[in-house]
């Protein structure tokens, strides 16, 4: 399987009267992709907001963020499943617009309760909360949607995702007004050094119910077992969020900027084989059925020949528990394995970092402690709404004005479990 | 240049080399320089610091009069007007780690800086680890030459107001507590790295040891069911409507109990779950799903169990604090105890 990936570079972002990239800046026409987002239904309306990277903003509500990617020629579209057929992706030619991302910015119309609901994730695009957070790097374009009036959760979560990834394409379309790359890369898995380490990557995404899961090829991963794949599949948006407890999430653009992934493909052929991606989910229901998804991720390295796995969770909680039974059941198959991971540990890091452990897991790789707390000031403009409301541990926190200062953790920022494992930030016993 | 940093050093009898256990009785003294292992410590240091004395105590004499041994010692170490105590290394020896740890904690209780060594297996490790920074050592005195370069770099930055670094990197007991540091590279890339060294059978070093949740043993059986005073105990966080009592919904901090003695089953909008890691719908449906007094109220009846206890124990398992979690369960387990209760039903979700 090769994948070329034409990236082409988003400079700066602007508002304009017609939709297109010139020159390192894409101008947008907000009436259009408001028009392309709504679904004359459920949404009542969108707005369209520009954000960049160092400006005193922040922004709230945000469910999903996207990257804007297309299929060139080929009968596959990128995000298959929801923009096109669930037919196997990762070949053939894709174009992106790279240092720009699609949020999706909302509030869900009928009350939630227990796990399964929206958490307040922030994203501030400059000062300490924007070294904690994904989507501070990125020049965002904001899609603001209203639900109608008696629209329902479920009805709407699914329009907000498909008018996003309308957008997201319609953005991608401008690459084809002409112009070159900026970057092209050839992703291919080829024949490796024998001699070289034969490692896979295994994926554990959260999987829970409505508003905490995970879109493989367009459908919620519930009853997947572990199962392959190329990690070109991820590139082209064959996995998609669709969890919003916000700080834990993995969002799309992640997936398709994925780190891990990222870091063993640049290895592959030089210092290892880089064999594929065991997908898979946790939060299973009971420990029997968690035991029984460890042996699986085992045996499909086993098959594949893997000597190494390197880990990764997404969630916490009880989700643990399944990937501690992954890493028991691989080293008992004699496979090595690395776990990146985050870790809670209290506000002054003096609690366990993690709920469950396994005596074989004695290489692990840690982002540091999420409950960690610090300051972020008080921003120029909010986009998305005007107030926020955290989850706290004794039900809903106070009304907050989104543009005040506060202090938060981790737990408060978008993504903010992944961002602290990729930016470099991790922990240390004293 | 630096000021040559003042260290004052505590060994006990043995190493002063006045003599073994029948010495172990021998009150504290005093000796102006270095003695036994500060010799091998005043080189370590080199120019950068002084042993100005050494106070010596037998461990039997110091255990037996603990507060007059450090009140003695600390007015002998006052003539010397040190910067720093350095106490030990104690090695495995319990008695001798013991003195070290209480001695380097009274010490630095005066506001100045305190540094022991001792090995994993010393009980001092256990008592005075989140107090005090002790170098880790080898069981024996022949891990000495090893121990003394550590623990005179760690003396040194703790004289001198330096920072001091992760445990792993210094080479002293982690103190309980975890604390964020920034690197260069990505968890990603760590990762990457940490598994290749592991593929070749090269050397890699966790970024988070754990020692180990513990185990419970389960207890014996009950011995007559039919007899026992039985209680119903939740994590499922089922409280009354309303949650009076502000139960957490995650990362919980209290317990409560709820009386049922008055009730056959646990009425739907009556209680409802303060659970933020399930699917709370069903138990709300139907709270003795969670609490299962209508099934108890039976086992009472046809007399399998003795008798139910009027009130039920509640706390929410989720996302939570291990130690703040074992407190709880202490906690409730003594008032089952109070209460004679021989035995329980725990629900969880």
């Amino acid at each position: 399987m090769k994948l070329t990936l034409e990236t082409f570079t988003v400079r700066a972002v602007e508002a304009g009267t017609r939709t297109a990239f010139a020159g390192g800046t894409l101008t947008i026409d907000r009436e259009e992709l408001a028009r392309l987002a709504g679904d004359g239904s459920v949404i009542a309306s969108v707005e369209v907001e520009l954000v960049s990277p160092g400006e005193s903003t922040r922004i709230i509500h945000v469910m999903d963020a996207l990257e804007p990617r297309i299929k060139v020629g080929g009968d596959t579209v990128a995000f298959p499943g929801f923009l096109g057929p669930a037919r196997t992706v990762g070949h053939g030619l894709t174009r992106r617009l790279g240092g720009v991302a699609v949020l999706q910015s909302a509030e869900l119309p009928e009350p939630t309760g227990g796990i399964l609901e929206f958490n307040e994730g922030l994203i501030d695009m400059s000062g300490p909360g924007a070294d904690r957070c994904i989507g501070s790097t990125t020049h965002n374009v904001v899609l603001i949607f209203t639900a109608a009036e008696g629209a329902t959760n479920r009805d709407f979560e699914a329009a907000v995702r498909l008018g996003a990834l309308r957008v997201n394409r319609r953005l991608a379309e401008t690459t084809f007004e002409g112009g070159v790359p900026d970057a092209v890369e050839e992703l291919t898995l080829g024949p490796a050094d024998p001699a070289l380490p034969r490692v896979a990557y295994s994926d554990q995404v959260q999987q829970q119910g409505f508003l905490v899961q995970t879109y493989l090829y367009g459908q919620s991963v519930d009853a997947l077992v572990p199962t392959l794949l190329h990690p070109n599949e991820y590139f082209d948006g064959a996995v998609v969020s669709g969890n919003y407890r916000s700080m834990m999430k993995t969002p799309t653009w992640l997936r398709l900027n994925h780190p891990v992934i990222s870091s063993l493909y640049r290895r592959h052929g030089s210092e290892l084989n880089f064999l594929g991606v065991i997908f898979g989910r946790g939060h299973h229901n009971d420990h029997q059925l968690k035991e029984r998804n460890g042996y699986m991720v085992a045996n499909v390295a086993r098959l594949i020949g893997a000597q190494g796995v390197l880990q990764t969770l997404e969630g916490t909680g009880n989700t643990w528990v399944d990937f501690m039974q992954a890493v028991k059941a691989l080293e008992k198959a004699g496979v090595k394995t690395v776990q990146l991971v985050h870790e809670l540990g209290g506000a002054e890091g003096r609690d366990w970092p993690i709920v469950d452990y396994t005596p074989e897991a004695d290489a692990i790789v840690t982002g540091g402690g999420a409950d960690r707390r610090f300051e972020i000031p008080s921003v120029e403009r909010v986009v998305g709404g005007t107030h926020v409301v955290f989850s706290s541990n004794e039900g809903w926190g106070a009304r907050t004005d989104a543009a005040s200062a506060m202090t938060v953790s981790a737990h408060e920022m978008y993504a903010g479990f992944w961002t602290m494992q990729t930016k470099g930030w991790s922990g240390r016993d004293y | 240049m630096a000021t040559k940093l003042k260290v004052v050093h505590y060994v006990n009898q043995f190493f002063a080399g006045i003599g073994g256990e029948d010495k172990a009785d021998v009150p504290p003294s005093h000796r102006a320089g270095p003695v036994g292992p500060g010799l091998g410590l005043a080189k370590a240091f080199g120019a950068d610091a002084e042993i100005v004395g050494t106070l010596i105590c037998g461990d039997n004499w110091f255990v037996e009069h603990e507060a007059q041994a450090v009140a003695t010692l600390l007015e002998m170490a006052d003539g010397y007007g040190a910067d720093v105590l350095v106490a030990g290394p104690a090695f495995s020896s319990g008695r001798y780690g013991t003195a070290c740890g209480t001695l380097a904690v009274a010490w630095e209780q005066r506001g100045k800086p305190a540094v022991a060594a001792m090995n994993v297996n010393n009980p001092g490790v256990e008592l005075f680890r989140e107090r005090l920074l002790i170098v880790q050592t080898g069981p024996t005195a022949a891990a000495m030459a090893a121990a003394l370069p550590t623990l005179a770099a760690l003396a040194l930055k703790r004289g001198r107001k330096l920072e001091v670094g992760p445990a792993a990197d210094e080479g002293y007991f982690p103190r309980g507590v975890r604390r964020l540091v920034r690197l260069e590279e990505s968890g990603a890339e760590r990762a990457t790295e940490m598994l290749l060294a592991k593929l070749a059978g090269k050397p890699y070093r966790t970024e988070m040891p754990i020692e180990g949740f513990g185990t419970v043993p389960p207890p014996p059986p009950v011995p007559d069911l039919s007899t026992a005073l039985v209680a119903l105990v939740t994590e499922s966080g089922l409280v009354p409507h309303g949650n009076p009592d502000r139960l957490e919904t995650w990362n919980a901090s209290k317990w409560f109990k709820y009386p049922i003695a008055a009730r056959a089953d646990l009425e739907r909008g009556q209680y409802e779950a303060w659970h933020g890691g399930c699917d709370t719908a069903g138990t709300n449906d139907d709270p003795d799903r969670a609490v299962p007094l209508d099934a108890a109220r039976i086992l009472e009846k046809e007399r399998i169990i003795g008798r139910l206890y009027d009130w039920y124990y509640v706390t929410t398992g989720n996302m939570a604090n291990i130690k703040t979690m074992a407190r709880l369960g202490a906690e409730i387990a003594a008032d089952l105890r109070q209460q004679g209760i021989q035995a329980v039903i725990l629900t969880a979700t």
